[in-house]
């Protein structure tokens, strides 16, 4: 499992039904995030990347996606380090642990 | 006390990440709330001005305007600072709390967002602000809002021991801050009968209970108690044993104190809610009962300088908005024990029960003094006000109630009578002064028909030719048996009973006349300073009266120059603008005396009509000091780029020549040059000092 329930859990007993609302926003966002991400690397745009990576951070944190949030941290931490270099390796993780949240929620929402 | 449904509450979210926006969103609109996104800073500044929202919560981090600089924003346009502003934040990052809480954020709450302590933490800002909405009313009120919103952030680790906190929650605690703090350190100031609440609600917690909320009392340094209450989250591991307890802790102090205060209405002030006259008398005679081990305290009775003036100008409206606002700055500057209390219509008391020594009394009035310097916002500009304050200490001076109250309001009378804007101990000749200057006062009456009222004139030179340039006229009273008496003892007399109108005119017109015949001797650009007071400048026939002096002469009115003080200039700017433009459309030019004495504000020095700054002799004797040469400086340089002559008064030294010589001066006035003089002697000295090319 890549999201942890706990957090997602106590959202779903306020929310209810709704609560399917914000993990289809996760799951139209963070692709989104995944494109701009690749292609403020691909230019080395630092900024960029540090702005998107604490985005990926914060909105996986709070569905439980506990280790893309942490991901997203460590390449905030090198983008603020302007260690470039270790991009695309933590952008590599970053699309594969996004592909496992994914799939995760898919299924999580089939529950509903 | 009603707290406002949550139906009508608008919040509004700043937050770029759309998941948590929308989180966040439905999350506060489940239990109710009109939620408004903003998905950067600048778009949620523009949903403020538009909407209006009763709380804001604002992510830290986000492109176009980040949530630091959203927040600052957010301030300066709400003038009340009531409005709770909720900081999202990354977990654990004390500094970027405390950088939140620095800009303006009154809380914080950090991801993941626990959901259930959100909307807690919304129902306790949005509390505290509503109360202190309805309990005071003024934004220097609501300045306490924050304070009282402002929670301390705590974890402990259950498994190492150790307490992670905000620096405002070892505050709360009185314990010193400290990376590695155990639970037992950190409770330590904890009142130890209350210590069995807090085992009790461990216990709770390790048999499984997830919620904590408790209140308790931290002794503080002083040795008052706090009452704390805190909110947390327990978390548990795999055993079911607690890992760590994370939360919040609240000073609610003042929440206990509203709720006491209502018992007391009757001994309230409606107006301002501080305790009224009866209240006061009942504390002092307390606090003088139970001082048993005869330590110092203090009464400090003050008014506010030319209120029934403020009322006039302002409206009374205004006038009780100023009073109300004055309350609550007074709330906040006292200390927890001190009594604070509405004796009169614009007269305040102050208890201070226990002072440790004299030191520690003289700092006390200095932040007293300054604290209620500050000017006021009204209709949106600054007022500024100046107080007279008396101060009677006891058991040194007395110790009975009456006779303490008594002797503080004599020192009041006193520091009135000095011309106001002072702090002013009893003295037990203060009496005699009293009975003194009831006869001086009979006699000020009768000095202007006996012809005892003199016109002293001080040379002025030009600080690049150190050639005579003019002379500032100063009052003089030869008085038949006390001999020659200064200004600064009989014109706040003269003031105090309206003679100071009669005074001022006599002279106006005796320094034009007397100027003129200077010119016609050949002295011819013979300039000449004429002081206006606070009373003349509220005078409505202010205009009339100079015009009229003038037009007895044929003296151009560009040689006049008149001067006001600072503090006068800035006690009713919008007017005194008014009224000085209209001098300067006649041609007066126009000072502004003592400069740097008052609360100078760069921003309506720009916007008064002015000619020309006097730098107070005060900064001019300092010179010696780095402090004084650098004020001296700043003073320089601001009249340079503000476009202002400048007049250095007091000089007296060669040094303090030299130091303006080749500066942005242009005038030298002092005892070096003359000290003031008759007009004969005046006259002399001009032919001596320089005599003119016939």
């Amino acid at each position: 499992m890549h999201i942890d329930l706990n957090n997602l859990n106590m959202l779903k007993d306020i929310l209810g039904n709704e609560f399917v609302d914000i993990l289809n926003v996760f799951l139209e966002t963070t692709p989104d995030y995944i494109v701009q991400l690749q292609e403020a690397a691909s230019v080395k745009d630092i900024d960029k990347v540090k702005l998107i990576s604490h985005s990926i951070k914060g909105s996986s944190a709070n569905i439980g996606a506990n280790q893309l949030s942490i991901l997203g941290a460590e390449l905030e931490q090198t983008a603020k380090n302007n260690d470039t270099e270790a991009f695309e390796d933590l952008i590599t993780k970053i699309v594969d642990e996004a592909n496992s949240v994914e799939a995760d929620l898919q299924t999580y929402i089939q529950t509903f | 006390m009603s707290i406002s449904e949550p139906e009508n509450i608008k919040i509004l979210i700043i937050e770029d990440d759309p998941v948590t926006s929308l989180a966040v969103t439905k999350v506060l609109e489940k239990t109710g709330h009109i939620v408004i996104q903003a998905n950067n800073g600048r778009e949620g500044l523009n949903a403020y001005t538009e909407h209006k929202p009763n709380l804001v919560i604002v992510d830290a981090m986000m492109p176009v305007m980040n949530g630091y600089d959203t927040i600052k924003a957010i301030r300066n346009l709400e003038h009340r600072h009531s409005l709770p502003l909720i900081m999202l934040t990354a977990l654990d990052d004390i500094d970027s709390i405390n950088k939140a809480f620095e800009f303006g954020a009154t809380d914080f709450v950090t991801k993941p967002i626990n959901w259930s302590l959100l909307t807690q933490r919304i129902k306790y800002a949005l509390r505290s602000s509503q109360i202190e909405k309805q309990f005071r009313k003024t934004q220097s009120q609501l300045i306490y809002a924050q304070r009282l919103a402002k929670l301390g952030y705590w974890e402990w680790d259950a498994k190492l021991d150790k307490i992670t906190a905000s620096q405002s929650a070892f505050e709360l605690f009185n314990v010193p801050i400290n990376s590695n703090s155990t639970l037992d350190n950190f409770l330590s100031r904890v009142l130890p009968k209350d210590m069995p609440l807090i085992q009790q609600i461990i216990t709770d917690a390790r048999s499984g209970q997830p919620h904590i909320q408790i209140s308790f009392r931290v002794i503080q340094q002083d040795g008052h108690l706090r009452h704390i209450e805190c909110l947390g989250e327990v978390s548990f591991d795999d055993d079911d044993a607690i890992s760590k307890i994370t939360g919040s802790a609240q000073d609610i102090s003042r929440l206990h104190k509203t709720e006491t205060l209502i018992h007391y209405q009757s001994k309230h002030d409606t107006l301002t809610e501080l305790p009224n006259r009866a209240s006061f008398n009942e504390m002092l005679t307390k606090a003088l009962a139970e001082n048993t081990n005869k330590h110092l305290g203090a009464v400090l009775i003050f008014d506010i300088d030319r209120f029934k003036q403020i009322n006039k100008n302002l409206g009374q409206d205004k006038g009780d908005d100023v009073l109300i606002s004055l309350a609550q700055r007074l709330n906040r500057i006292t200390r927890e024990g001190d009594f604070v209390a509405r004796i009169g219509s614009d007269e305040f008391a102050i208890l201070l029960p226990h002072i440790e020594n004299s030191n520690e009394l003289n700092l006390i009035i200095n932040r007293f003094s300054n604290d209620l310097n500050a000017p006021f916002v009204v209709n949106n500009k600054d007022l500024f006000v100046s107080y007279s304050c008396g101060i009677s200490v006891f058991p040194n001076d007395a110790t009975d109630t009456e006779t303490v109250i008594e002797h503080a309001n004599s020192a009041r009378v006193s520091a009135k009578a000095s011309g106001g804007n002072q702090f002013t101990f009893y003295r037990p000749d203060m009496n005699d002064d009293a009975l003194d200057m009831l006869s001086l006062e009979n006699d000020l009456r009768k000095a202007l028909i006996n012809k005892e009222i003199e016109v002293f004139y001080q040379p002025q030179v030009d600080a690049k030719t150190l050639k005579p340039i003019g002379c500032e006229a100063l009052v003089r009273w030869r008085h038949p048996t006390r001999g020659l008496i200064v200004p600064n003892v009989f014109v706040p007399l003269a003031e105090s009973t309206g003679m100071i109108i009669e005074i001022g005119r006599f002279i106006a017109e005796t320094a034009i006349k007397q100027t003129e015949k200077w010119h016609s001797m050949g002295y011819d650009q013979i300039r000449i300073g004429i002081n206006l007071s606070s009373r003349q400048f509220s005078q409505s026939s202010l205009i009339d009266d100079i015009q009229s002096s003038l037009q007895k002469t044929n003296l151009p009115s560009h040689f006049i120059d008149l001067e006001i003080t600072e503090s006068l200039a800035m006690s009713d700017a919008e007017n005194n603008i008014e009224i000085l433009s209209r001098l300067k459309g006649l041609g007066f030019k126009i000072s502004i005396d003592d400069f740097g004495t008052g609360y100078s504000s760069l921003a309506y020095l720009h916007s008064f009509p002015i000619d020309t700054i006097k730098i107070d002799r005060s900064f001019v004797l300092n010179l010696d000091t780095l402090q004084g040469e650098a004020i001296a400086k700043t003073i320089l340089a601001m009249a340079e780029s503000l476009n202002l002559e400048v007049i250095a008064e007091g000089i007296e030294l060669d040094e303090q020549q030299d130091f303006f010589f080749g500066k942005h001066c242009d005038i030298f006035q002092g005892y070096k040059f003359g000290k003031p003089m008759p007009h004969k002697e005046f006259t002399q000295w001009l032919e001596q000092y320089n005599p003119p090319v016939k």
